[in-house]
């Protein structure tokens, strides 16, 4: 038990001492909640504290424990690209809670938004809320359930939202149901008509073309922004393409307004418009061997 | 008639392990024909598994039964074909989930009466295969007990590799439908020849014997 925690511990420093401007070593296990997937785990070191999901898991989320509004992981920065594209959204849905770092963020930044999140396991909601200052609330609500339940009932029920953010994916493994040309159809019709999808991914040669291609078969419009730590982040919507200039704005004064999470320019410079993918295939909800063209990196 | 004898055990045998096969590869399947409806919580495997375990259970019970009716290689043969075909509206899936995921908000129990239309009766055909082949195999007591271990290994072998190649493979290179079909097929295929190759009249193995 002792060897895997080290091993663990040393995997964990790796994996995030590899972002070069971050430097977080996680030392200690603070707390394991037993979950009916898989367990999660509080790690701290070095003034950070941090979720991974079992021993040979990535990390998830962090915060730096004396400063719980910056920003640690890079892709919790980039996600925010995402609000150039929608500048003033009144409902925002997230797929995938983790820390809750990203409503908590937002909530800060605009109080008037409303966020409902939703996580298939109560176990992340539970250390989201003990030790990642989360807190549900009227304006930022919290659902267990799986995504797709969770938006076929919200379509049924003719809501809307002018920002859906999926962040439910993580290195080594994709629920394959969330990322579907029938899934993406579901949240296109869950979309406000300015709405925008924003979705945290990764970079990998086998799965980056099919990916795209699938986000391309339902919207019109797909940047990306590629982050150092191997993070992706797609940005897909039907509105007319934004011209350079005014993306460029926005990006800088997003940066501008969020500085108090450590966010700077560099962090979301970069996004660009990708052009159609003729490569892969579109995945469905037929056939979808995301996981297989994972391991294929 | 001694050619006879060895040949059609092998056949029998070979049936059970091709149902075994069948039975575990729709059941892996299962978890993910749901998900598009009713997610992929663990309460959508446990619909899957007991909607499986209770309708084979179920289908052991009629597979005794009906091995006490005039048995033969022939109603054996029947049997795996039933099962093939009742597993045809697992090639039109969306237009029995739609409905039923918008009448089942709690994928629970959405879940357990999906799993139930479209995996209860194949899955009891499937329950009525290995004590109706049991019936046909065995000829005296003493070697009853062989025949039932033999009929339990090859059985649960076939189980077995349904589920690993199902679940490594075919999934990762086939359209769930293409699978479905694929399977249905090897159901079929197998019933036609256990048809061909079974005795002339209703003699069993036992006759032979």
């Amino acid at each position: 038990m002792k060897a895997a925690m080290t091993v663990l511990l040393a995997l964990m420093s790796l994996s995030i001492e590899s972002r070069a401007q971050e430097h977080v070593s996680l030392k200690e296990i603070t707390y394991v909640e037993r979950s009916m997937y898989r367990d999660v785990m509080v790690a701290e070191g070095g003034g950070y504290r941090c979720i991974a999901f079992g021993m040979a898991s990535p990390i998830q989320s962090c915060m730096l424990i004396a400063n719980p509004k910056k920003l640690v992981l890079d892709y919790t920065k980039g996600i925010f690209a995402g609000f150039a594209f929608q500048s003033k959204p009144q409902h925002i849905l997230i797929i995938g809670l983790g820390g809750g770092i990203i409503p908590q963020t937002i909530s800060s930044w605009k109080p008037d938004i409303q966020i409902d999140s939703v996580e298939i396991d109560p176990a992340v909601a539970n250390v989201a809320q003990h030790y990642f200052n989360y807190q549900p609330s009227n304006r930022s609500t919290i659902t267990i359930e799986d995504a797709r339940v969770f938006v076929r009932e919200k379509i049924r029920q003719k809501n809307h939202y002018d920002m859906i953010i999926v962040d439910a994916f993580d290195r080594n493994y994709i629920p394959e149901h969330l990322l579907t040309k029938e899934f993406f159809s579901q949240l296109k019709n869950l979309l406000s008509k300015q709405g925008v999808v924003v979705a945290n991914t990764f970079q990998n040669p086998k799965l980056t073309p099919s990916e795209d291609r699938t986000y391309q078969a339902v919207f019109s419009q797909l940047y990306e922004l590629r982050m150092q730590t191997g993070n992706r982040i797609l940005i897909a919507s039907d509105q007319p393409p934004l011209n350079d200039v005014t993306l460029q704005d926005r990006i800088q004064s997003i940066s501008q307004e969020l500085h108090d999470t450590g966010m700077l320019l560099s962090d979301l410079n970069g996004v660009r418009k990708l052009p159609m993918s003729n490569d892969g295939v579109v995945l469905t909800d037929r056939f979808n061997p995301a996981n297989l063209l994972m391991l294929k990196d | 008639m001694t050619h006879k004898k060895t040949i059609t055990p092998i056949f029998i045998f070979g049936a059970a392990c091709v149902s075994g096969f069948y039975m575990m590869s729709i059941e892996l399947l299962g978890g993910r024909i749901l998900s598009p409806f009713f997610g992929s919580s663990i309460f959508v495997w446990g619909a899957v598994i007991s909607v499986f375990m209770t309708f084979l259970s179920l289908g052991y019970l009629l597979g005794g039964r009906l091995s006490t009716r005039k048995p033969s290689i022939k109603t054996f043969a029947l049997l795996l074909a039933i099962e093939g075909f009742f597993a045809l509206p697992l090639l039109v899936t969306p237009h029995i989930l739609d409905p039923l995921a918008n009448t089942f908000p709690d994928p629970r129990w959405g879940a357990l009466v999906a799993s139930t239309i479209l995996f209860g009766l194949t899955t009891l055909m499937a329950g009525t295969i290995s004590p109706y082949a049991m019936r046909l195999l065995v000829s005296d007591v003493e070697r009853s007990g062989n025949a039932a271990g033999i009929m339990f290994f090859v059985s649960t072998l076939g189980s077995a590799a349904g589920t690993i190649l199902t679940s490594f493979y075919l999934v990762l290179m086939f359209d769930i439908y293409d699978i479905v079909f694929g399977l249905i097929s090897l159901l079929l295929a197998t019933s036609a020849i256990l048809t061909a190759v079974s005795p002339s009249s209703s003699e069993l193995c036992e006759d032979e014997a």
